[in-house]
């Protein structure tokens, strides 16, 4: 197993930044997902380090060795990509073959590793189905079964569920969680879907036209967003955003907008690294943080929709918007009024101007 | 009393507007091939006389009543000049496709340009251009160079005729053959060669292992398409040799051609276009065999 390190790594297509200036570390045996929107230079990441784009600038390392100038063949990397990119003239056991055929491996013990592969990923029973002959699912394990039989030092996975359907895509899930956790391999994989990240990777890094917003845990980046589009991409349904003022009231702060004025926390007070140099905030507050029924902001419920074991409520204040998670056990009606609460220590706030959090950030503060 | 049908109605309408091609096919296409078979049948010649043998045309041609003397060379040519030729075509389209995809993309467009030029020029401007390139005085191309160098000129058209005829066909093959490759390559998924290039493929066994066996279509298109093409057509040997000197290059087409347009033997001329049809069906069938047609056009054990 190797670690991978990107160093000040960037790759421009003409004037596009696709890449620019990353630096991310992904340990030994971790599993890593690069998420973003697309266009946020993800894939373009993905195959630098696979060595298909050469770097404009920065360093791809595997261990302490600098691998810029290795080609793809030469880097014992594994990789998935999103079409499988099955060889459509060979079946099954020359498709997961095809990489120890290639290294004139004697056809014995080729079979042996194929068949052994196979069985791991339960499609030995398919050995002699041509590609085109197997559903999306099958095409996908074979894909997989092709990217391990060499014994990678480093898998690569790009968008690995995004053309399953969305059943066997949870199903996948979690087997592909459990064989990276059986086998210990170093994994990246790409993803536009914060879900698949935060049930998958050990770690994320999310990615914004080409420049990197925040490495973390699934529970750091929900907990502790960087900025706004962390915010905003991490979590479903997403996080309400208010903007208003930051004001001190003695030895207290308030935050004030339009409609309603709350009192901050002592709790989140603390956590408040540096005050905006203009008072102008963004409060953010996750759907399931928001409480009904009591509390001094009141509104009008604009539309209830359930969910089964839960409620999605859109509550109205003039022109503000907030999405409340609520248990479907108490039933809302549309106009009616309410009134609502912040859980005041989940509560997040925004530089007003640049988007990014407040609060000192879990790594500081250790 | 019966009503007009709609639906004859509308066949009428069809068939009305289907009626001038099928004239068309009718009268330039069917009828010229039973003309054929039917003078194939007669001795007519210059007096244009129907006079039916029958199959004296293909006993004297096969050897079995009178002899052609010509026809064991005639079939040695034939065969040397589709063994040289379409290879040639499929082997130089290939590797001319895959270098010029290698490439960067406007050198690859340009060379591929250049190679196109044959197919953009009149067959007779192509014909001639050989002609003029081993002319042998010191005036051809290849002997004013020659001779500029000192060297004694060659009579290449006496020394290497065939070569010079099957190189003149190959080139305009090699053309359309690229043009088809070259689409065909641009056609495969770049992670298809990804993924053979991570699995440890080196580009010669990228070449081998997965863009030639994704050509399997085109190939096999390109190559019934140019055995046809070169049992079948004889403008540009007419043209650069015109099946000389003395019978070196006169392939089975072109002697059909000669025998009734040169010696006015339209009888037997069409006897041997009659043999020659017959082999291009055999050949047809031999080409799709090989491929495995069937196979390939079979339904899929899909499951979903």
């Amino acid at each position: 197993m190797i670690s991978v390190t990107l160093k000040n790594l960037k790759k421009y297509f003409g004037e596009v930044r696709a890449v620019d200036n990353l630096n991310l570390q992904i340990g030994e045996g971790e599993f890593m997902a690069l998420l973003g929107p697309s266009g946020c230079g993800k894939t373009t990441t993905l195959l630098t380090i696979a060595g298909f784009y050469k770097p404009t600038a920065g360093e791809v390392y595997f261990n302490d060795r600098m691998v810029n100038d290795i080609p793809p063949r030469s880097r014992n990397i594994g990789m998935v990509f999103q079409s499988y990119a099955l060889y459509p003239h060979m079946n099954v056991l020359d498709n997961i073959a095809f990489p120890l055929k290639l290294k004139k491996q004697p056809k014995k013990v080729w079979r042996k590793k194929a068949v052994e592969v196979a069985k791991l990923l339960q499609i030995d029973d398919l050995l002699d189905r041509m590609p085109a002959q197997l559903s999306g699912g099958q095409q996908q394990r074979v894909a997989l079964a092709r990217a391990l039989i060499k014994q990678p030092q480093l898998l690569l996975l790009d968008e690995p569920l995004s053309n399953l359907d969305a059943k066997l895509r949870i199903v996948m899930r979690a087997e592909l969680k459990r064989l990276q956790k059986d086998l210990g391999i170093t994994t990246i994989f790409v993803t536009h879907d914060q879900m698949e990240a935060m049930t998958m990777a050990d770690r994320i890094a999310v990615l914004k036209s080409g420049k990197l917003q925040q490495v973390g845990t699934p529970d750091e980046l929900y907990d502790e967003p960087a900025n706004v589009f962390v915010a905003s991409f991490i979590g479903t349904p997403p996080m309400n955003f208010i903007r208003g003022s930051l004001l001190k009231s003695g030895s207290s702060y308030v935050f004030e907008c339009e409609h309603f004025r709350i009192l901050l926390d002592e709790v989140v007070v603390q956590k408040i690294r540096r005050f905006p140099v203009t008072n102008n905030v963004i409060l953010g507050i996750r759907p399931e943080d928001v409480e009904m029924g009591r509390g001094e902001i009141k509104g009008e419920i604009y539309v209830v929709e359930p969910m089964g074991r839960d409620t999605l409520v859109t509550v109205k204040f003039g022109d503000v918007y907030i999405k409340v998670l609520t248990s479907s056990t108490v039933k809302y009606s549309i106009g009616e009024n309410v009134s609502l609460s912040f859980k005041s220590d989940k509560v997040q706030l925004f530089d007003g101007e640049t988007e990014e959090s407040l609060y000192v950030k879990g790594r500081d503060e250790r | 009393m019966k009503n007009p049908n709609i639906t004859d109605r509308k066949y009428l309408a069809l068939s009305v507007f289907i009626s001038p091609a099928v004239v068309l096919v009718i009268l330039f296409y069917f009828v010229p091939v039973i003309l054929t078979l039917l003078i194939a049948f007669t001795d007519m010649d210059r007096s244009l006389q129907w006079n039916f043998i029958g199959f004296d045309n293909f006993a004297k041609l096969f050897g079995l009543k009178g002899k052609d003397p010509f026809i064991g060379k005639i079939i040695k040519n034939t065969l040397i000049y589709i063994a040289g030729a379409l290879p040639l075509t499929i082997g130089g389209g290939l590797l001319l496709s895959i270098l010029s995809m290698k490439i960067d993309r406007n050198a690859g467009v340009f060379f591929r340009a250049i190679f196109f030029i044959p197919r953009a020029v009149p067959p007779v401007v192509w014909g001639f251009l050989w002609v003029w390139a081993f002319e042998g005085t010191r005036y051809g191309l290849f002997n004013a160079i020659r001779t500029a160098l000192g060297l004694p000129v060659v009579h290449w058209f006496i020394k290497y005729p065939m070569l010079i005829v099957i190189m003149a066909n190959g080139f305009l093959g090699i053309s359309l053959a690229m043009l088809v490759f070259s689409s065909a390559i641009a056609s495969i998924p770049r992670d298809l060669t990804r993924a053979a290039e991570i699995d440890g493929a080196t580009d010669w066994q990228i070449t081998r292992y997965v863009i030639i066996p994704m050509l399997k279509w085109p190939i096999l298109t390109m190559t019934a398409w140019h055995l046809m093409s070169f049992v079948n057509s004889y403008v540009y040997i007419m043209l650069i040799t015109n099946g000389g000197p003395y019978y070196a290059t006169e392939v089975w087409s072109l002697y059909a051609y000669h025998a009734a347009f040169n010696r006015y033997r339209y009888g037997y001329g069409a006897s041997l276009i009659t043999v020659l049809v017959l082999v291009n069906i055999a050949l047809l069938f031999i080409v799709l065999k090989a491929f495995g047609v069937r196979k390939m056009l079979s339904r899929g054990k899909i499951e979903v």
